[in-house]
Order: C-alpha cells, then structure tokens, then sequence
C-alpha cells in the first residue's frame, strides 16, 4: 500500500508542469510545511479546498502559496483546478441536445443515441492521415528518441502486500 | 470447400458449439441457422474477421460517431494529432493499419477509438491537455483499443459479423457499404454509450503509457490527463459521458500506479511548445 502511495506522488510530481505557477487546491485538510520532507516543520495548516498556487517543486513536493501562508505540501495532495464545464447547461441544452442557443457542442448520451451516420464526415476523417515516414520526420524534429519498452505486465500490477480491501470495489 | 465436406465440417462445428450448450441454447442456435438464410452466415459469426472486414467495420463505426459531432474545421490540428498518432501507432503490433485520427466538434471531454485504426478525440479533451506527452498518452490509449480488438470483439458478441455477409448480397459497393453503416448504427451506439469492459480500459491505460514511452516522449503524459480529470467534477456536464463509459480517473491511476515502476527514470520530453502552437487556435475560439 505503502508503496502504492509513493508511486502516485512520484508521477504527480511527473504530472506538473516544471515552471509557472498552477492553481489549485488542497484535496484534503494537510499540514504546511517549511520545507518538503517528512522532518519538516509545520508552519500552518491548509484546510480542504483551500485555493492555492503552486510555485515550485521538489520531487513530490509542492512549494504552495495560499492567502495567509507559503509553505510545502506534498503533490498527491492538491488538485488542480480543470476548465470543465463554466457553467452546467441549461435546461433547453438537455431537451434539446446539440443545438446552437446554448453554444455548447456535446457529445452526450443523447447525441450519440440520436444521430444518423454521417458518410460525408466518415469520408473526410478517412482522407486524414499521415504516412508512417512523414511521422517519424515530425518526431525527430521535435528530438523524440524511441526507445524500447516492454508492456507493463498484469503480475507487476500487484502492490507490494497485495491489493487492498476495497481495491476492486467501483 | 466441396459442399460435402463443407457439410461435415459444419456438423462437427455445430456439435462442438452444441457440446457446452443448454438445450434451449441449442435451439437459439438452430434457429438462427435457419433464420439468417444457411451455414455461411453462421459460420461468418464465428470465425475471426479478417483485417479487411475490421475495417469496413471501423468505417461504419466511424460513421456512426461522427453522426453525433462531426469533425473540427482545423486542418492544421487534423494534421499535426495525425503526425503524433501515427508515430504512437507506429510503436504498436499493428503499425500497417490504415490509422486516421480526427478531431471532433465537441466541447465534451472525451476520446474514442473504432476497428480499423480509426481514433476520435472531442476538442475538449484537447483544450484540457498541456503538452504532446499528454497527447501521445490519449492516443496511445485508444491505439491499444485498436491493436487489442476491444470494440471489435464487443461487436461481434452483438452478431455484427452476421451483418457483414447479410450486406454481401448487396447489388453495389456503395449500397453494401450503406447497409453495413445503418446496421452498424444501433450496435455502435449501444456499445459507446456503454463503455468496454473495466478490464479493456485498464488494459488500455497500461499500454497506452509504454507506446508514448516507446515513441520517445514522457509517459506519464497519460497519468498526467487522468490527474487532471481526477480533479474534476465526475457529474460536470462535460464529463457524464466518459464518466458512465469509463472508470473513474482516481482508480485508473490507483490501477497504474504499481505498474509504472517499470518506467521509473525515463526523462523525455513533453514538447509543450509544439503542441501549444497547434492547439492556440482552439482557446482563442473558446474565449
């Protein structure tokens, strides 16, 4: 479990863009602590869904600045703020999917279940494409080296003690 | 085949299906045989469908998803999420597929993949992405779909390969083609509103980080996305669809996170840059 934990964290800290400062905020009430690492000291507390922005990093570490403290919390336990919906749709969008008042353009449930196929577009994404040499032109330009790697197999799938109660439960 | 052997063969066939049947299996499968006009037809569903057929299949597919949205008008980014997916898709098992990848005209968050080597992400999945690690990690998903058949044996549980030959006997290529989409188009859209299998998304998350890592480019690009989708709302009016079709983002990555040790130390990059460059247009549009 333990070990689950810490490989989250690690490519959380992976997930974060190395320079900028991000907004988000805490996913749970945590500590602020003066420096990362588990000896630091605590120099105030973020209470759950305290806005932050993040400024630094350190390893799984996040240099957090927030209204009343700057201080380091662990990455695993922020989230960002996601450009989602601004606004859920109005009522007419949900009896009406689809359709331009709203200036929403879904792909919902209903679209899906209510559209007709459409050749003309079938015809167009068929003319997209890009030869296999043209592809890994655009990557070396971009100083993409490919490298081998096998596929993650299901047995390295089992954490370290096994799976924890609950892990199969969605 | 000589139609007597071909007789033999069928009767070993329908006693080898009826050995692990209930009678009232049995029957259904007798019954089919006789009503979808003969042995050929039954012995389409059966059997594995060649490349080709996978991509006829894909085509109506295809067709079928873009009834609901159609593509965005922006050759530029058409172009540029082909050059990344086709060199993602150029580090799988089937790198000789005929791969299209589109953008559609969706504020949705999502991505679909068909047979054949067709793959749709919806504009708004693109705006919620930062760089082309992040790309290559969707697309790298929804290849594994492709390269693992995971729509395609989800359709033929549907009969859909009976479909297939029932089409044959149409008079034209264009008349076929337009039956095998209209027949198509009630399966299809009961399996994307459904979702795949756990089991396939999961398969598809492990792989689809080794085929970014394998293209050269950061794998926790994936990761990454599914951070971003973890922070969320899962009822957002965005996400109710990939919500409902898919695992929630927190326990995808609770399910990759041990495997992920395997590419612990990979420094590649992410190219931000390329990417915003290409994708700037559709923020500008947004605002």
């Amino acid at each position: 479990m333990g070990s689950r934990i810490s490989l989250l964290i690690l490519f959380a800290a992976f997930c974060m863009p190395a320079q900028g400062a991000d907004a988000g905020y805490a996913g749970k009430a945590v500590d602020l602590l003066d420096r990362p690492g588990s000896q630091a000291k605590v120099v105030a507390r973020l209470a759950k869904r305290q806005p932050v922005q993040i400024i630094g990093r350190n390893g799984s570490w996040a240099n957090t600045k927030s209204a009343n403290a700057t201080g380091w919390v662990r990455l695993a336990d922020l989230r960002l703020h996601v450009a989602t919906s601004k606004s859920p749709a109005s009522p007419s969008a949900r009896a009406n999917p689809g359709k331009k008042d709203t200036g929403i353009r879904g792909f919902s449930e209903e679209e899906l279940l209510v559209g007709a196929p459409n050749q003309a577009e079938g015809e167009k994404l068929r003319r997209l494409g890009v030869a296999a040499k043209d592809s890994a032109i655009f990557a070396r330009a971009a100083n993409l080296k490919p490298r081998e790697q096998d596929y993650i197999q299901v047995r390295e799938y089992m954490p370290e003690g096994g799976f924890p109660e609950g892990f199969f439960d969605e | 085949m000589s139609p007597a052997r071909c007789v033999l063969v069928s009767l070993a066939l329908a006693a080898l299906v009826l050995g692990g049947c209930s009678q009232q299996q049995a029957d259904a499968f007798m019954r089919n045989i006789n009503e979808s006009g003969g042995l050929k037809q039954t012995l389409t569903i059966l059997r594995e469908p060649t490349q080709a057929e996978e991509i006829e299949i894909g085509d109506g597919v295809a067709e079928t998803l873009l009834g609901a949205r159609p593509l965005l008008d922006d050759p530029d980014l058409q172009r540029y999420v082909n050059a990344v997916g086709m060199w993602v898709a150029q580090q799988s098992e089937r790198p000789d597929l005929p791969w299209h990848f589109g953008v559609n005209d969706s504020d949705h968050i999502n991505a679909f993949a068909a047979p054949g080597g067709y793959v749709i992400v919806t504009k708004g999945m693109m705006k919620q992405l930062r760089n082309e690690a992040e790309l290559a990690g969707v697309l790298g998903h929804e290849v594994a779909h492709v390269t693992q058949k995971h729509h395609l044996k989800a359709l033929r549980k549907a009969a859909v390969m009976n479909l297939l030959s029932a089409g044959a006997a149409a008079a034209t290529a264009e008349r076929r083609h337009a039956e095998l989409v209209q027949k198509l188009s009630g399966p299809t859209k009961e399996l994307y509103a459904r979702g795949l299998d756990k089991a396939d998304e999961f398969e598809a998350d492990r792989m689809g980080v080794v085929l970014a890592a394998r293209a050269g480019y950061d794998p926790y690009g994936l990761p990454a996305v599914l951070t971003t989708l973890a922070s969320a709302d899962p009822k957002d009016n965005f996400l109710t669809l990939l919500t409902k079709t898919h695992p929630l983002p927190q326990v995808r990555l609770d399910r990759l996170a041990p495997g992920l040790a395997t590419l612990d130390g990979i420094k590649a990059p992410q190219n931000p840059t390329r990417f915003q460059q290409y994708t700037k247009k559709l923020h500008v549009a947004s605002q």
